[in-house]
């Protein structure tokens, strides 16, 4: 409250800076040409954009700096550094880390309307850097394990501080080198320096180096520097200058341009591109070309920066023809700009409350207007995966991301199958429900790093990725949209809804309950025969097999028990609640044990989630299940003796029955009594 | 008939299907503190599991032992009718099979590797967890040998060394050991260890099964001055028993080996990475098998990409890089005379389950359009 009276001021100020530092900002034409520029980054090949997005997520956890896209920030901090100083980028969670940096915990930040406290800007952490790298490499001493909180966090805001720093100097070889004169008349006219040039970049005496190496033959030869005329004096500094710049600044992590052409898929940055050992003049130019590009960004001449990176991706390109990845960073950059999956949350949205007004109102109407939104996210959702196929030439699952986007179109698709049928918004609201839900938790693992990222060799095989791993995910797909209309069947049981309604969501999850199994198990055994393939063993009781394995024998467990009389209809929902955590087992829980052949897929981030999720479902389970034993619907009984399953070859019965009679009749068990 | 009923109960499916579900996840979480190896050793491999240290409880392979009786019962009983559910019986096949498949490679099956550097070639394949007593009359003769397996050994058994008059006798056998240095120097007369071993005793298992040290302690009848030999995986070299008769032998222990039908050499090892990454792309290995004079073949053995042979498997596992900088390619191979049952087990069971999913499907469907 005391920080109150701070706000209008912040605004003016806010304003003030806007009205009198309006930022250029570049055209799309322009941005879009460095955005696709080839970049290789992490293993692969990627468009400056991705590679932008990536940094800025791994520094602040957020793909965009207020509206400046992640290419543009991108660019700015590559081209001209000072400009992102202020900018709110290092995300630090712990604040014991910022104490030991002895920085301020809160900062104003003027045109922001709440002032942020997790973010912070290079300006604001700058002080206390010295105090986080000796922070750091306590950390690093110690063993992964042996790190606490603060320690981890340290070490990773440190890294990101490191980064960035690197990448600010990319272009520094392109920059006015501050201070440096070059008086000397003797010098300059050696180095062909013209009278009117008073600034020099460090590319401009790089040109100049054979006359330079010319000059210190002669410095070497006289090896008493005090014999030195004072032209081989400054010739001495000005190398001596140059070679420390080289050292300081190579190896930068920003390899945009590749080394050889056809050759391996070295690339390098653009300084080292103009020491390249071989002397590839054609490099050297690349090098050239991305420094002029730096120059014409400042310069905001952006038609220009659209010729010079068009200039630069097409390099790059012509190099590295044989390397599919290069020609694809355009096509790349066009779908991190079209965010179908961001739109598809979008329609998803609309979607889901339209089709929960058609559910809670019965209105017909509103269920046919569901159909539009959930249809357009439905074809942005396939769109986007096609993207991604397409872009990967894999399946759609490489990586933990994509099982989400996968699963919740799986499950999309059901539902909507089961609203074809039914006709009563169920299928919409769940189906929208578990996309939206899928979509969210996707992003939070966007945020861990590339998701068009390459395989490890061993998964590097289409064939298992399209045949065990899909089904797998499938399978992930039916048991938990079963699950889903678990959850739904014990909520309207509570609320002693009517029998009509309960059994319509009943019959779809005791049918995709089979659908789940069915693929569950198949995904299960292929993961056997491609574990036999690649590791000579069929079944190797591996957290990831035995995962896979718990949601086929829990569902199977279900089914008997039911065949078998030991449940019934409440405790056949539960136990698709039940199958539910055993999907969230199979599909994350498993990874978190971080043993076995399986556990690539090991995030500290996902524990809290899925420590969450098993409790919310505890909570839920308790207290449907105590709600219906309350009211009486939970009996313990001795089971009956089962009857053979339901037979095609069923007695007639009259038609006018209601099709929860049916069903129980034709489970062999009594009407009258209901147990768990 | 009792026991039929018994065998045939869904209560049993249920409750077999139940507790293999507690089994799997129970295994799954010992895996953590204790590894792969401990965990299926303890869960799935046992007929009874002490659970708690203290509660003795159905282990896997009684529980899978039991599900593949009741399957078998319950599909002779139940299933007499059962054309009409055609699905359900290609499950209940598919799974007999499956199960019948699992305990048959697992008894059968062998586990072993080749670990080759490039230029270097190799008949034989040493097992990762198996041992043996390796008994030659010849240190050069390293063709010619007779072993006897570690697993087929117990405490106070006696066995000859054949064509000798040698008899040993295990006074101590632990499958991981460590050994007790002797005192000073001197081992105790009589007392042979190559590892200066005075006495071996049981240790706490390591999680991975490869990282086993097993230990033996054996008396020796018919060899002159030599009466106790302590043999251990520390051992630099056999230990060198002489007989009555003036002749040698040498025993030792040593992973157990198995001699494969064709001579394997690596002509190249290589690995490539992804740009700028410490991400593998690939690993492979080029060889030639030769299968006898004149019979050779070329091959190229990588991930996803074994090389088989006449029931022998041999698949791209690891590799190693000296101080030298020579590479070694480390080759897991299988022999398994069932390896394709779990193969028609999946398919059997995957048609089944496709066909009952959709005969139900079906029936709902005309259900509904009664209704309607």
């Amino acid at each position: 409250m005391k920080h109150l009276f701070l706000i209008p001021l912040i605004l003016f100020l806010s304003a003030c800076s806007r009205e009198t530092e309006p930022t250029p900002r570049p055209p799309k034409k322009a941005l879009h040409a460095v955005a696709e520029l080839p970049v290789l980054y992490d293993g692969r090949v990627m468009p400056f954009d991705t590679f932008a997005r990536l940094h800025l997520l791994q520094f602040s956890g957020r793909d965009a700096v207020g509206d400046v896209s992640a290419a543009e920030w991108m660019a700015r901090l590559l081209f001209e550094p000072g400009t992102t100083e202020d900018d709110l980028v290092f995300l630090v969670e712990h604040p014991g880390v910022l104490e030991d940096m002895k920085v301020e915990i809160f900062q104003e930040i003027p045109g922001e309307r709440k002032p942020s406290t997790r973010r912070f800007s290079f300006t604001h952490l700058e002080p206390g850097v010295l105090q986080l790298e000796d922070l750091a490499r306590q950390a690093q001493a110690l063993e992964e394990d042996d790190r606490d909180l603060v320690q981890k966090e340290a070490l990773r805001v440190y890294m990101n501080i490191l980064t960035y720093r690197a990448l600010n100097q990319v272009f520094s070889y392109a920059r006015v080198l501050d201070g440096l004169v070059l008086d000397d008349p003797e010098l300059r006219a050696a180095l062909d320096i013209p009278d009117e040039m008073t600034t020099y970049t460090f590319i401009d005496l790089k040109d100049r180096a054979d006359a330079l190496s010319a000059l210190m033959k002669e410095v070497r030869s006289e090896s008493d520097p005090n014999n030195w005329t004072d032209t081989q004096k400054s010739a001495f500094a000005l190398a001596r200058m140059m070679f420390t710049f080289r050292n300081n600044f190579s190896e930068l992590p920003f390899y945009m341009l590749p080394e050889a052409p056809h050759g391996q898929d070295k690339w390098v940055s653009p300084l080292d591109a103009l020491h390249n050992p071989d002397g590839d003049k054609n490099l050297i130019e690349a090098a050239h070309k991305a420094g002029e590009l730096a120059e014409q960004w400042r310069a905001r001449d952006w038609d220009a920066v659209v010729e010079t990176s068009e200039w630069i991706s097409d390099f790059s390109r012509a190099r590295m023809d044989h390397n599919r990845d290069v020609g694809l960073t355009g096509r790349e950059a066009r779908f991190n700009r079209g965010d179908y999956f961001g739109k598809a949350k979008f329609w998803y949205i609309l979607g889901f409350f339209l089709a929960t007004g058609a559910l809670v109102s019965g209105n017909a109407l509103l269920r046919k207007a569901a159909w539009f939104p959930v249809g357009l996210a439905l074809f942005l959702h396939v769109v986007g995966l096609g993207w991604r196929i397409f872009l990967t030439a894999r399946p759609p699952v490489t990586n933990l991301y994509g099982t989400f986007l996968f699963v919740g179109l799986i499950c999309v698709g059901l539902a909507l199958l089961v609203e074809v049928l039914q006709k009563n918004a169920l299928g919409l609201f769940a189906g929208t429900f578990i996309a939206l839900s899928f979509l969210f938790v996707a992003d939070r693992f966007a945020a861990e790093g590339d998701t068009l990222n390459k395989v490890v060799a061993v998964l590097a095989s289409n064939f298992w990725l399209s045949t065990h791993v899909l089904a797998v995910t499938t399978g992930y797909a039916g048991v938990w949209i079963a699950g889903v209309f678990g959850h739904i069947w014990l909520v309207l049981k509570v609320l002693g809804k009517p029998k009509e309604l309960l059994n319509s969501v009943k019959l779809p999850m005791e049918g995709l309950l089979g659908f789940g199994l069915t693929f569950a198990f198949l995904g299960t055994m292929l993961g056997g025969v491609w574990a036999d393939q690649s590791w000579g063993r069929f079944w190797g009781w591996d957290p990831k097999e035995n995962g896979a394995l718990l949601i086929v024998l829990w569902t199977a467990v279900i089914y008997h028990a039911q065949v078998g009389g030991m449940i019934r209809d409440i405790g056949m929902a539960a136990g698709t609640v039940i199958g539910c955590v055993m999907v969230i087992l199979a599909w994350l829980g498993i990874n978190l044990l971080g043993v076995g052949l399986h556990s690539y897929g090991f995030t500290d981030s996902m524990y809290n989630g899925f420590i969450s999720y098993i409790l919310f479902e505890t909570v839920f389970l308790g207290v449907t299940l105590g709600a219906l034993a309350v009211k009486g619907e939970i009996t313990i009984r001795k089971p009956t003796l089962p009857k053979p399953p339901s037979l095609p070859k069923m007695p007639k019965r009259e038609t006018s029955g209601s099709a929860e009679v049916e069903e129980v009749e034709s489970l062999g068990a009594s009407k009258d009594i209901k147990n768990l | 008939m009792s026991v039929v009923k018994f065998f045939a109960s869904i209560k049993l499916t249920v409750f077999c299907l139940f507790w293999l579900t507690v089994l799997t996840y129970w295994g799954t979480v010992y895996q953590v503190d204790h590894g792969i190896y401990l965990a299926q050793d303890k869960f799935f491999d046992s007929f009874i599991l002490m659970g708690f240290g203290f509660l003795p409880l159905p282990g896997g392979m009684l529980v899978m032992g039991l599900l593949f009786f009741n399957l078998l019962f319950s599909f002779f009983i139940h299933y007499q009718a059962g054309w009409r559910m055609p699905g359900l019986m290609l499950i209940h096949i598919g799974l007999i099979l499956m199960l019948l498949g699992g305990f048959f490679t697992k008894v059968t099956g062998i586990e072993a590797t080749v670990s080759l550097f490039e230029g270097e070639g190799r008949n034989v394949a040493v097992s990762r967890h198996e041992w043996e007593l390796s008994f030659s009359d010849d240190l050069k003769s390293v063709q010619e040998f007779q072993a006897i397996d570690l697993s087929d050994l117990r405490k106070r058994k006696k066995f000859q060394f054949p064509d000798s008059e040698l008899t040993f006798k295990v006074m101590d056998l632990f499958d991981h050991a460590t050994g007790v240095p002797g005192e000073g120097v001197e081992l105790p007369e009589g007392l042979a260890s190559p590892a200066g071993f005075a006495t071996i005793q049981k240790a706490k298992h390591p999680q991975a099964p490869e990282d086993y040290t097993p230990a033996i302690r054996l008396k020796v009848e018919g060899a002159k001055e030599i009466n106790e030999v302590i043999l251990t995986p520390f051992d630099q070299r056999p230990v060198g028993l002489e007989l009555e008769d003036g002749s040698g032998r040498f025993i030792m222990l040593r992973r157990k080996r198995f001699e494969l039908p064709m001579f394997l050499e690596l002509n190249e090892f290589s690995r490539s990475y992804y740009p700028g990454s410490e991400v593998a792309s690939d690993y492979r290995s080029m060889i030639t098998v030769h299968l006898g004079e004149d019979n050779e073949r070329d091959a190229v053995i990588k991930m996803n990409h074994p090389f088989r042979l006449n029931g022998w498997t041999f698949f791209q596992q690891s590799f190693a890089v000296t101080d030298t900088d020579s590479e070694m390619s480390v080759f897991a191979v299988t022999r398994s005379f069932g390896r394709l049952i779990p193969y028609w087990a999946t398919g059997i069971t995957s048609v089944g389950l496709a066909m009952h999913f959709i005969q139900m499907q079906m029936m709902q469907l005309k259900r509904r359009r009664k209704k309607a």
